[in-house]
């Protein structure tokens, strides 16, 4: 993929698998195709900021969506998320936390520090590629970012 | 003529001879009247007729009679005697006298009523006389005035009587004893006091009767009386009394002597002081309490000069350097003004060198001193800091537990994290990429293909649950209570409407009852009933006619709330393991789940104290019981 680009979703997930299935059912509803993943928090960040092996990357062009894991190595997603939200840049950028489980302790920061949405993603795939879809459709067809 | 001259010179000389007779006859008669005129008796002479012959001016003074008027006078008309007592007439001794020629003493008691009627007591005798041929010719009476002898009789009698009055009714021991210590009288007093009889007494001595401790100081007493060393001897001591009991008395006695100073009589009085003894022992004995006293005791006046300080205050007055006169410390001595001044008690505690007095200064009222009453707590006081430091050790420790309380419940927490989040992916995975398989190479699948996929996909759901509901279990035990209010009934009726479709409705023949309310955590209570009607819908799923009954009654401060259903059942002898984790008495075949929920459920009510129990037959169905403390409602 180009970099240089327009990226519709910005998934920053470091299991292969869970991204692999993601991206199966984004497909499914031809949602990735301008889809980008990143393994980690660090890598997430220069992304977006145009840095390190991405740098001289347009960032007026910001992802309509990150789907962010909160479990990251290096970098956190909660890291991620408050970098995001600081900026004045990439604060409009619309990120959905992706969480394997319901108890993690982190969603209330999460919240707090300006996440948009949190989603759970089942074991079941069906329901998994029913959430993932859902969030996919709502973020890049639904929801009108700001101009 | 010589004849008739010599017969006159006879006749002349018998002539001369009883010339001479008669005068010695005349002298001697007169010499017997001088006598009898001089002589200090009454004497009345009478002839054998009983008339007066003769009486002498004595027996003319006490008759009355003149001699001249009584001359032949019968004598019982001037000599009239009665008895003294009877006043009968008294025979006339001269009577007696003829009768019986004897010598006859007069009865006692006599009285003499004289010529004018005056009495007086009189002592007589009368005497035969008798002539020279032994005949008796009359009778001589000798009498006498006995009223001075009779009065000073009355009055050594009287004196008698009075010392005996005063000896015998005397309210104190007397004795008079022989020198040698023999008692010869004792009165009643002392015989009361020593409980023995005349009798007895009087064969004992004085030192018989004396306590043995005190004989030494007895015998050297009576020693110093005989030697003349000393008049009076007084003493306390002790007698041992006929019983044996000891019987304390104070003694004064002295030794009487006669006129050459040879010792008479031993007069002693002892006076019972057992009673004052006891009291003044007793007052020695209290005196000698604040000596015993093992506490420092010390009286104070109010300026603060010790006047009385115990043995047992040595400590302190070393500790103050001072003794008794001196000042007690200025500090104490603050202390003890304010004290007066508001006459009310003060304890202060003071540590002296290592060791710690609690003392309390008191005034006495109506007094113008302070008394000090000290007590060393210098092992209370190291009892209470050993208490405190335990205490505080006790603190530090369970600061510590906590915190690795606290600690462990985040490992914990972490770790319930780390399940949830890094199981579920594999399963994830697991699940997702058999669908892939599915989807993408359904061509090369065959039936029994299709079949182990979708086993593939079932035990991934299962272990997804069971990681769900492990989860849940776990976060009970940490999540905080928030209580309030729950209408029991209400949430029953709506817990069943959540887990049932209309459908299964009609099937269910649900009951209520009307449920007392409870003070709970809702979500948590939501979660017992969810688990319990949950449990009842599924065990009774294969009855045409399911029947859940929900009851609730109130007893004796706790309200006990029961789901009864007509299903499945259980064998009472697996009771034990029904509310344990992961124990289920139905295969997963026969009715599906985890066995989480009733450890849930006895997990949520033990957190709100109280008790989880159940009954049931296999094929006859289950009740499950909960209770809950009513307090708080």
């Amino acid at each position: 993929m180009d970099y240089s680009e327009a990226v519709d979703i910005l998934l920053v997930e470091d299991n292969p698998q869970d991204a692999e299935l993601t991206i199966r059912a984004l497909k499914k509803h031809n949602l990735a195709n301008r889809l980008i993943v990143v393994e980690d928090g660090a890598d997430a960040l220069d992304f977006i900021f145009g840095r390190g092996k991405y740098a001289g990357r347009d960032t007026g062009h910001p992802p309509k969506v990150v789907l962010l894991d909160l479990k990251l190595p290096k970098v956190s997603g909660l890291d991620v998320l408050r970098a995001l939200k600081q900026d004045e840049q990439t604060r409009p950028i619309p990120v959905v936390i992706v969480t394997s489980s319901r108890e993690d302790p982190d969603i209330k920061t999460a919240y707090a520090l300006g996440a948009n949405s949190y989603v759970v993603k089942p074991v079941n795939f069906d329901g998994f590629a029913e959430a993932v879809s859902n969030l996919g459709l709502y973020w890049l067809l639904v929801n009108q970012p700001p101009r | 003529m010589s004849a008739v001259t010599q017969e006159p010179d006879r006749l002349g000389r018998e002539n001369e001879a009883l010339r001479l007779r008669v005068a010695a006859l005349e002298a001697e008669s007169e010499r017997f009247r001088t006598t009898l005129q001089s002589i200090g008796d009454a004497v009345i002479s009478v002839d054998t007729d009983g008339r007066v012959l003769q009486m002498n001016p004595v027996a003319e003074a006490l008759t009355g009679w003149a001699e001249t008027e009584a001359l032949g006078q019968p004598l019982a008309r001037v000599f009239r005697i009665v008895n003294q007592a009877t006043r009968a007439e008294v025979e006339s001794p001269v009577e007696r006298v003829l009768r019986d020629g004897a010598l006859v003493g007069l009865a006692n008691h006599a009285l003499l009523i004289a010529k004018d009627g005056g009495e007086r007591p009189i002592a007589d005798s009368g005497a035969p006389i008798r002539n020279e041929k032994g005949e008796t010719t009359g009778v001589v009476l000798v009498f006498r005035d006995q009223t001075e002898e009779r009065r000073a009789e009355r009055q050594v009698r009287e004196a008698e009587e009075r010392f005996r009055t005063f000896f015998d009714s005397a309210p104190i021991g007397k004795s008079i004893a022989a020198p040698d210590g023999r008692l010869l009288r004792v009165n009643p007093a002392l015989m009361a006091m020593l409980g023995y009889s005349v009798g007895e007494m009087q064969a004992l001595t004085s030192v018989a009767i004396t306590h043995p401790d005190d004989l030494p100081e007895t015998r050297e007493g009576l020693r110093s009386l005989l030697a003349g060393e000393r008049e009076i001897w007084s003493t306390d001591k002790r007698y041992i009394a006929k019983d044996g009991h000891v019987v304390w008395a104070h003694v004064v006695a002295r030794l009487q002597r006669d006129p050459e100073g040879n010792p008479l009589y031993l007069l002693t009085h002892a006076q019972d002081i057992t009673e004052r003894k006891r009291a003044q022992q007793e007052i020695e004995s209290l005196a000698k309490f604040p000596e015993e006293n093992p506490n420092p005791t010390l009286r104070m006046r109010r300026d603060g000069i010790i006047i009385y300080a115990n043995p047992s205050s040595k400590y302190l007055l070393a500790a103050w350097s001072c003794s008794v006169g001196d000042l007690i410390p200025v500090h104490l001595r603050d202390r003890l003004a304010k004290s007066v001044a508001e006459q009310e008690s003060a304890t202060v505690e003071e540590t002296y060198n290592s060791r710690v007095y609690s003392l309390s200064l008191a005034p006495v009222p109506g007094t113008d001193y302070v008394n000090l009453y000290g007590r060393d707590v210098t092992e209370r006081v190291r009892a209470q800091e050993e208490v405190r430091t335990l205490n505080a050790e006790l603190e530090q420790r369970v600061a510590e537990r906590t915190k690795q309380l606290a600690e462990s419940n985040a490992e914990l927490e972490a770790f319930s994290y780390s399940v949830s989040h890094d199981l579920r992916s594999p399963l994830r995975a697991i699940d997702g990429f058999t669908r892939i398989l599915e989807e993408d190479y359904a061509p090369h699948l065959d039936t029994e293909g299709r079949r182990i996929c979708s086993v593939i996909h079932d035990s991934a759901g299962k272990m997804g649950q069971l990681i769900d509901d492990l989860l849940a279990f776990s976060r009970l035990g940490r999540v905080e209570m928030n209580l309030s209010r729950v209408d029991m009934g209400a949430m029953a009726n709506a817990i069943f409407h959540e887990l049932t479709a209309p459908e299964d409705r009609t099937r269910i023949d649900f009951q209520v009852d009307v449920l007392p309310p409870t003070v709970a955590d809702p979500t948590l209570m939501r979660q017992v009933w969810m688990n319990l009607l949950s449990n009842a819908v599924k065990f009774s799923s294969k009855r045409e006619r399911a029947v859940i009954r929900v009851s609730g009654q109130q007893d004796q401060g706790e309200s006990v709330y029961s789901v009864q259903d007509n299903g499945a059942g259980f064998d009472m002898k697996y009771v034990g393991k029904l509310f344990g984790v992961f124990q289920r008495l139905h295969s997963g075949k026969e009715f599906e789940g985890t066995g989480v929920g009733l450890a849930l459920v006895q997990r949520v009510i033990r957190r709100h104290s109280g008790r989880v129990w159940a009954e049931g037959k296999p094929d006859q169905g289950a009740t499950f019981c909960f209770s809950l403390q009513q307090s708080g409602v």
